[in-house]
């Protein structure tokens, strides 16, 4: 039952490899997407989540779970954010990709934000090799518009 | 869908792409296109410009200062304290481009607008003007029609034009206004159009306002250009506007204060995004109003009451950026005592609310920035004794000089 009759309310998610997760209730709520389907009864027993593997799912509940406690002050909130990023960019993305399905506002700030973090001092080619992008410009106009935008390469990080 | 192209491999969705490259600084994003034709038709793109803008309008906005003295002129970006893009310096010197003209003069150098991170400058006798983006450094000399006007009209001629820039919302579009002759008032006055999409110039029979222009530079809000007037039939100051999409003119009224006082020292400004007129009286009073409704005079608001300035500033000569609107909606908003010592004229405002003054103390640097809510005063560097300076309202933007879109061929 979605519902069980334990002092707590607890849901049940499952995620696109079946797994399934019981979490409490207030925790979940803090997903806008989950919010709407239980006020919206659309929510039975389980809640189906077919965008978000379990892997992810840990994650985003281990992120949950910390922001539900309104015992945990602002500075410790933000060193445990900090921490919660510190992972690879394919991971961030893959988080995004949930906390926008999901709408975790929060969530989705912090990753987009260090992404931006990690690419604001980053070369192009850097860029094209981290996202898979094919270079369509032809030598001369990629050194056309390098030429152009000269300064803006001042300071790149080494790749 | 630009964002798959954007992101091979994984597959966000475009409001998510936006938010990442919207938390970048603008030298990033500059790196950034030229990673792919996308990513540089993204970033260039008025869409991303205009998003760009709304969520970082607190912070975007600069001023672009030109300043002239015997050391030589140079630009500047002035950016408030709390500007977000990381760089420390306040004032940041900018190369001035030849912008390919053989016959560059320097010394005609004038700004006539700011619009979208795009400035527009007149230079040689306003022979040509030059759509300039300082952040991309692109630039486009566009010639004017008819500059030196005919033999037997000497006086229609480039100093007497007044110029305006601005952006048509509407369509995404750019347009420079030259309204032509102003000294003469038994000319009839003429009224140009440039497209910078059509990459063309077009009179317009329009009718003009029985007015003389005051030669400020025009501020442009919500696809509308903005002069000061002198109506010769009420004989009052009002502000002239041009409906940029519909090429008309039209009038309204500045708010209710010392209308009919004399010596009284008016300039249009933007305040914190407002349309607004900030208003200067020979006792070193200054109120700053603004429409907050735009378009309806009932809305003019009292925004600012200056006392008394600080020693020394005497000239304010304009505000830095903040909304928009109507006339009845000029509201005010905060008064504060006293100017500082030493600052005597008031002649701007940043969009955030410093007040450009210059100093009337001949022998120092003379042009500076004072925030009237810190009371603290920021000295701009390059400006001595009492060379003309212009500075302008400025967001920094990846817009291209060509408009924004694919130039479609002229008519």
């Amino acid at each position: 039952m979605a519902t069980t009759t334990t002092e707590t309310k607890m849901l049940t998610l499952c995620t696109s490899d079946k797994q399934q997760f019981q979490i409490e209730e207030t925790i979940a709520l803090q997903a806008v997407t989950i919010r709407n389907m239980v006020e919206d009864e659309c929510a039975s027993n389980v809640i189906p989540l077919p965008n978000v593997n379990s892997k992810i799912m840990i994650q985003i509940i281990e992120y949950l779970k910390k922001h539900v406690d309104s015992s945990v002050s602002k500075e410790d909130m933000e060193k445990f954010d900090s921490a919660f990023v510190e992972k690879k960019l394919s991971e961030i993305f893959d988080i995004i990709l949930a906390a926008n399905y999901l709408n975790i506002k929060n969530l989705l700030d912090i990753c987009c934000q260090r992404v931006a973090d990690v690419m604001k001092n980053k070369s192009p080619e850097w860029v094209r090799r981290t996202f898979n992008i094919v270079n369509d410009f032809t030598a001369e106009e990629e050194a056309k518009i390098r030429k152009e935008h000269e300064w803006a390469f001042e300071g790149v990080d080494e790749d | 869908m630009i964002s798959k192209k954007l992101f091979a491999g994984v597959d966000p969705p475009e409001d998510v792409i936006l938010d990442i490259l919207m938390r970048l600084p603008m030298k990033s994003l500059m790196r950034l296109s030229c990673v792919s034709k996308s990513w540089n038709a993204f970033l260039t793109n008025p869409n991303f410009f205009s998003k760009q803008l709304h969520r970082s309008s607190a912070t975007a906005h600069k001023l672009l200062i030109l300043t002239r003295s015997e050391l030589g002129f140079g630009f500047y970006f002035h950016s408030p304290p709390d500007d977000g893009d990381g760089d420390n310096n306040n004032n940041v010197p900018l190369n001035i481009p030849q912008f390919s003209l053989p016959d560059f003069s320097i010394y005609s150098l004038y700004i006539q607008g700011s619009c979208n991170g795009l400035a527009c400058l007149s230079v040689n006798d306003t022979s040509t003007v030059v759509l300039w983006n300082p952040v991309t450094r692109q630039f486009r000399p566009i010639r004017v029609p008819f500059p030196r006007g005919r033999p037997n009209h000497p006086f229609e001629d480039p100093g007497c034009s007044l110029f305006g820039f601005g952006f048509i919302p509407r369509n995404n579009g750019y347009k420079v206004v030259r309204i032509t002759p102003l000294v003469f008032p038994t000319e009839t006055i003429r009224t140009w159009v440039y497209t910078l999409s059509l990459d063309s110039w077009k009179e317009k029979k329009v009718a003009v306002p029985d007015v003389i222009f005051k030669t400020q530079l025009a501020i442009c809000v919500n696809g509308f250009l903005h002069w000061l007037a002198y109506n010769k039939s009420t004989k009052v100051e009002v502000i002239v506007l041009f409906d940029l999409d519909n090429e008309v003119f039209r009038q309204i009224a500045l708010p209710d204060s010392y209308t009919f006082q004399s010596k009284i020292d008016r300039k249009l400004v933007i305040l914190k995004g407002s349309f607004s007129v900030m208003i200067h009286d020979p006792s070193r009073r200054l109120e700053i109003w603004t429409m907050t409704e735009y378009g309806d005079e009932k809305s003019w608001t009292l925004q600012l009451t200056v006392g008394a300035f600080p020693e020394g500033l005497d000239y304010p000569s304009g505000v830095s950026n903040n909304e928009y609107g109507d006339e009845k909606s000029w509201t005010l908003q905060l008064t504060i005592g006293a100017f500082p010592e030493g600052l005597d004229y008031p002649s701007g405002v940043s969009n955030n609310g410093e007040i450009i003054f210059r100093s009337s103390d001949c022998d120092s640097n003379s042009l500076f920035l004072y925030d009237p809510r810190s009371r603290t005063i920021k000295h701009i560097p390059g400006q001595r004794r009492t060379c003309p300076f212009e500075a302008v309202n400025y967001v920094m933007s990846l817009v291209s000089v060509q408009g924004g879109r694919k130039r479609i061929p002229a008519e």
